[in-house]
C-alpha cells in the first residue's frame, strides 16, 4: 500500500479539486467567557478542495481514529517527535464519503474534541452553507453562534 | 511507480544528502484568499480554519513527525506595481505551529497597523 503522501501526490495529480459549500461554523464558550483572548470570536472552518476531493473518491485518507491517536502522543508530556506516524500510511483507508460525511469526519479532524465531544446545553458548532455565513467582513470580530 | 534509493546526489560539482532533499522540501503549501476565505490551491492541507481577520489556522493531512518547524509566509494585494502574492511593503506577517498537523499565521496591514485579510496569503512549511 502507497502511504498517505503518496496517494495525496496521487489525488492531487489525479483528481479534480471540489470546493464545497459547506462551512463548520464554531466556538469555544471557554474563551469567549473569558473575554480575555482578542481571538475569542467564533471560528469558521473551509475544506480543502483537494482534501474533499480526496474524500469523495475514497482510499485515501486514514480513518479518523488516527489523527486522534497521534494527538493522543502529541499531548504526552516530553513529547518532541512522533513514532507512529506509521499510523497514517499503513492504516487501511476510508472508503468514499458523502460530502456529508466527509465533513463531519473534518469537524472530528480539525475541531478541538472539547468542541464537539461534549453535552451543552445548546450546540458549539454548526455545519451550514456558505451562503448563510456573512460576506461583509466589517464586523467580523463580533460574529458569534445563533442559538 | 518505481522507488529510487540512494544517500547522496552528486552531480561532480555539488553533492546533497538524500536527508537535505526530504527535510529541505516544503511538506505542506496553502494559497488562499483571506478576504473570502477561500482555499486557492495547496497541498497536504485539510481544511483553513477562520479564527478572526487577519488570523487563520492550516490543517494539515498528514502529520509532521515534530510539532517545531519553519513556516514561510507571505501577504499581499493585486495593487499596481506589486507581484499578486508577493509580499508588499504594507503587511508584515508571523507563524506559529500550533502541533504537528495544525499552524496558525497573521497578517497586519502595516499603514493602519491592524490585523487584515490579504487577497494572496501564501504559505509553506519546512521541516521533517
Amino acid at each position: 500500500m502507497k502511504t498517505l503522501d503518496e496517494r495525496l501526490m496521487w489525488a492531487k495529480q489525479n483528481l479534480d479539486p471540489i470546493r464545497s459549500d459547506y462551512r463548520v461554523v464554531f466556538e469555544n464558550p471557554d474563551e469567549l467567557n473569558m473575554s480575555i483572548d482578542a481571538n475569542a470570536s467564533v471560528k469558521v472552518l473551509t475544506p480543502d478542495p483537494n482534501w474533499m476531493a480526496a474524500a469523495l473518491h475514497g482510499n485515501i485518507l486514514p480513518p479518523v481514529w488516527v489523527y486522534w491517536e497521534l494527538a493522543k502522543d502529541e499531548a504526552q508530556p516530553g513529547f518532541t517527535k512522533h513514532t507512529r506516524l506509521h499510523l497514517l500510511h499503513e492504516t487501511e483507508p476510508v472508503e468514499a464519503m458523502t460530502e456529508e460525511e466527509a465533513m463531519e469526519y473534518l469537524v472530528m479532524k480539525d475541531i478541538p474534541s472539547e468542541i464537539w465531544d461534549t453535552r451543552a446545553n445548546r450546540p458549539r458548532f454548526k455545519i451550514c452553507r456558505m451562503s448563510q455565513i456573512p460576506s461583509d467582513r466589517q464586523f467580523r470580530a463580533a460574529w458569534a453562534l445563533a442559538a | 511507480m518505481g522507488t529510487v534509493k540512494f544517500e547522496t546526489l552528486d552531480d561532480r560539482t555539488n553533492t546533497i544528502s538524500a536527508d537535505a532533499i526530504i527535510y529541505g522540501t516544503p511538506r505542506v503549501w496553502n494559497h488562499f484568499d483571506g478576504t473570502v476565505p477561500s482555499i486557492t490551491n495547496s497541498f497536504n492541507v485539510s481544511s483553513l480554519t477562520d479564527i478572526n481577520v487577519g488570523v487563520f489556522t492550516t490543517n494539515l493531512t498528514s502529520n509532521l513527525t515534530v510539532n517545531q518547524y519553519a513556516i514561510m509566509l507571505s501577504a499581499g494585494e493585486r495593487i499596481a506595481g506589486v507581484f499578486p502574492g508577493g509580499a508588499e511593503s504594507g503587511s508584515s506577517v508571523g507563524g506559529q505551529a500550533d502541533s504537528s498537523s495544525a499552524f496558525t499565521t497573521v497578517t497586519n496591514d502595516n499603514d493602519s497597523n491592524t490585523k487584515f485579510d490579504f487577497i494572496y496569503t501564501s504559505t509553506a512549511v519546512v521541516g521533517p
